[in-house]
């Protein structure tokens, strides 16, 4: 006891110096004043202009560009005002006959239509399983098991190969005679590949293996940040596993749910890599997804404008999703 | 105490100082960094963009050899060898124009999209590389120099080169590119498999279905043939059914005409026959590995698979023979050729100098050179008695045909139309939709969305 009041009354002694000293810093620099405020601009500079230069000023040109019919090969354009944004979206799905669903269901109708419902499909695939498929293995790899750290690096191993690599790899699998139709019972084998119907499932399997083991380093470190105590206490009110699951473990992963969401839908809707190596797309469109045409339409075709276009729709409703999911989140927050 | 307090202060404010300049001097360290590897990436030599005034020789003299004018030469290599070749064709012309040094600098990967940035930037190499596929719409930008003066030069000799490759660098009727070379599409046939089904080399779309038809019963291929699900093949036999991708004035999509249905519901019956495959049915990434493995017994493809056999199947390389697409009875020969430009950038600061490196590569001994390992087939007809094909017969059949091939090239919306044709094509051969209705569908789309 002697000892912690030792180290307490230390402890006072300290913190009451640093506050004397941060006072009398502030002091000499003019405590809120113009010194504390230039000195922390200053500190901002660096980051500030780097992004502005490399992040915010080409958002905002692609911004200026999607308004252009812009020719990347003379650097130069000419304004359209929306024309880009209407070639993109017309025909629309709802028009003053009623809804136009044609535009979902056949590419040659409105390729950024379709493009958006494959992107839609592959998002739905994915996302929960990604998500809460990495929650399972973070849970199982947060007990007390043999060999955890082998399994970790296991899950973890996909998430350091590139994209390009995976799809290179799956092709094989998924190929007419790969590995996995021959471990499938005869009726089940495909040309993953090479069939419509079957291309897209190809890709969000791919995705699903890749996203499981970097959502379950996410979700280990949610899981280590809550307090032990709190299990203690739920144990000792007799709570099940279940209960201490439902109760304790899964309100104070909020955060890290929040996060993964939204992280797993903005990949969703920007998947690109993958579809172009597997499937560049095909067969029939089946893998066209919106990033893909985006691509396709602004280097391949050179269509910048467009392609500018496509990327602030897909923005915008990115954006949307992210906002609701934080807003949904807030509202549903619970403080201990 | 106030001197400590003194001391504390400075030491404090030179190191808020000397953090913020750190951080200041950081900030510009990443964009001159990164100016500087794209000054790299465009000209070590300074030849680029900035130097001289484009007015005649005596300003092209922004090299680093005293007088000696600097010019820039880009393209893409398919492998070390041929980096290392064109080093050296290049090396003999800087050993015979004393005025002139050439700074080769091959872009390995995604050359279109690097070279498009460099010329909207205005930081091109002088003399670079231009596929047939896409030059219509380079010199439709105005970003290349016309190289009349080449052509006209004295013996350069323009008659001597296989027309249709030459005029595939035409754009309103000026010539903005000489061909390096070019390869034609020719059947590829496994003979011993071919033989082994009493089948004899086919020269119509009926013997070659009958020779399918034989493969496929006495042999145990995956599938006889391997087919693209593109409009590679495709576009061959279009032309000699008699049909047209593009209008002459080419400005209308007219590919769903009797002709290139017909070429495309054969294509489509031999899959749905099971005579051919598709890449992804018989797990091979291209016609040159099915060959290889023996999944197949024929396949359309260019003299680039020969090397690729050599080197990786010799024993099915010996007995793969190499002889013309097959024509439909009372049709033309045709088929699908691919060349490559040397063209020059209209910004560039040493046209003279460029023209004259062009016209040295593409001229009778240039060309030559360049051909005679096989890397690429010559564009110019004298070239044919070269010993090069005389050894190598499989090469000769596909230079021969330069004569009546057909360069694939849409015009100045290249990719924009093969974007909408592919898809079809595709959907064709995988059972998705027929062949009219497809081919119609892609017309429509092009003529409506592309070339309206």
């Amino acid at each position: 006891m002697a000892l912690e009041e030792g180290e307490d009354r230390g402890d006072r002694r300290f913190t009451t110096a640093a506050r004397d000293l941060l006072g009398g810093t502030r002091e000499r620099l003019g405590s809120g004043g113009d010194g504390d405020a230039i000195m922390g601009y200053l500190f901002c500079l660096p980051n500030v202009a780097v992004f502005s230069l490399f992040l915010l000023g080409p958002v905002l040109y692609a911004f200026w560009i999607s308004f252009q019919q812009w020719s990347i090969l003379q650097n130069s354009g000419t304004w359209v005002g929306l024309s880009n944004y209407a070639e993109v979206l017309t025909p629309l799905p709802v028009t003053a006959e009623g809804l136009n669903l044609v535009v979902f269901t056949d590419p040659s109708a409105n390729l950024f239509w379709w493009s958006l419902k494959t992107t839609l499909v592959y998002a739905i695939g994915t996302v929960p399983l990604q998500i809460y498929g990495g929650l399972a293995v973070a849970l199982m790899l947060d007990t007390r098991v043999r060999f955890k750290k082998a399994y970790r690096a296991a899950y973890f191993m996909p998430v350091m190969l590139s994209g390009a690599a995976s799809a290179v790899m799956w092709r094989w699998f998924l190929s007419a005679d790969g590995v996995v139709n021959n471990l499938l019972p005869t009726f089940l084998e495909h040309n993953w590949a090479g069939n419509p119907s079957y291309a897209l499932g190809g890709v969000m399997l791919m995705a699903i293996w890749g996203g499981i083991g970097s959502n379950m380093i996410f979700f280990l470190a949610g899981l280590q940040n809550i307090p032990q105590e709190l299990y203690e206490a739920a144990r000792i009110d007799g709570a099940s596993a279940w209960h201490r699951f439902r109760h304790v473990t899964w309100p104070n992963l909020g955060n890290t749910n929040l996060f993964v969401i939204v992280m797993a839908v903005i990949s969703a809707f920007q998947v690109f890599g993958i579809a172009l190596v597997f499937s560049e797309g095909g067969p029939y469109y089946a893998t066209t997804t919106t990033v893909l045409l985006i691509y396709q339409r602004a280097f391949e075709e050179g269509k910048m404008g467009v392609g500018a276009a496509m990327a602030f729709i897909l923005f915008l409703i990115i954006f949307a999703f992210s906002y609701y999911q934080y807003r949904h989140h807030q509202s549903g927050e619970i403080e201990y | 105490m106030t001197g400590t307090g003194n001391r504390g202060e400075l030491s404090r404010r030179r190191f808020v100082e000397a953090l913020s300049a750190a951080g200041v001097a950081g900030a510009f360290a990443g964009c001159t960094g990164d100016g500087g590897g794209s000054a790299n990436g465009s000209g070590e030599g300074g030849a680029n963009g900035s130097g001289g005034n484009a007015d005649g020789s005596s300003n092209e003299s922004s090299g680093n050899s005293g007088s000696a004018t600097t010019v820039q030469l880009s393209g893409w290599a398919a492998n070390n060898e041929e980096s290392a070749f064109l080093q050296e064709v290049v090396g003999q012309f800087d050993e015979n124009h004393e005025d002139i040094t050439v700074d080769y600098d091959a872009i390995q990967s995604k050359y279109k999209q690097k070279l498009k940035t460099q010329l909207g930037a205005g930081n091109a190499p002088d003399t670079f590389y231009v596929k047939g596929e896409y030059f219509s719409s380079f010199a439709s930008q105005d970003v290349l120099l016309e190289l009349t003066s080449v052509a006209e030069g004295e013996g350069f000799d323009t008659d001597d080169f296989f027309q249709p490759i030459l005029d595939a660098f035409r754009y309103d009727g000026t010539l903005y590119g000489i061909p390096k070379g070019f390869s034609t599409l020719q059947l590829y046939t496994n003979s011993t498999l071919w033989e082994e089904a009493g089948a004899s080399e086919p020269k119509s779309w009926d013997d070659l279905r009958s020779g399918l038809e034989a493969v496929k019963s006495s042999t145990d291929v995956k599938a006889p043939m391997i087919l693209q699900p593109n409009a590679r093949a495709w576009y061959g036999l279009v032309f000699q059914n008699g049909g047209q991708i593009l209008n002459d004035e080419r400005d209308e999509a007219v590919f769903a005409s009797k002709a290139g249905v017909e070429a495309l519901e054969f294509l489509a019956g031999l899959k749905r026959d099971g005579l051919a495959a598709i890449p992804s049915d018989i797990s091979a990434s291209w016609q040159g590995a099915a060959l290889g493995q023996k999944s197949v017994a024929a396949g359309i493809t260019g003299p680039w698979a020969i090397p690729f056999l050599k080197a990786e199947h010799p024993d099915v390389n010996e007995n793969t023979t190499v002889s013309h697409i097959p024509t439909p009875s009372g049709g033309t020969k045709a088929t699908p050729a691919y060349t490559v430009s040397y063209s020059v950038s209209s910004n560039t600061d040493a046209p003279d100098a460029s023209k004259t490196l062009v016209s040295y590569l593409t001229g009778k001994e240039g060309m030559k050179q360049w051909a005679s390992k096989g890397i690429e087939l010559s564009a110019r007809k004298s070239h044919g008695d070269m010993q090069f094909y005389k050894e190598n017969p499989r090469y000769k059949t596909h230079y021969e045909a330069g004569e009546w091939s057909k360069v694939v090239g849409y015009g100045v919306n290249s990719a924009a139309i093969l974007n909408l044709l592919n898809p079809q094509l595709e959907a064709v051969m995988v059972g998705e939709k027929d062949p009219k209705p497809a081919l119609e569908t892609a017309q429509e789309k092009v003529n409506t969305e592309v070339l309206s």
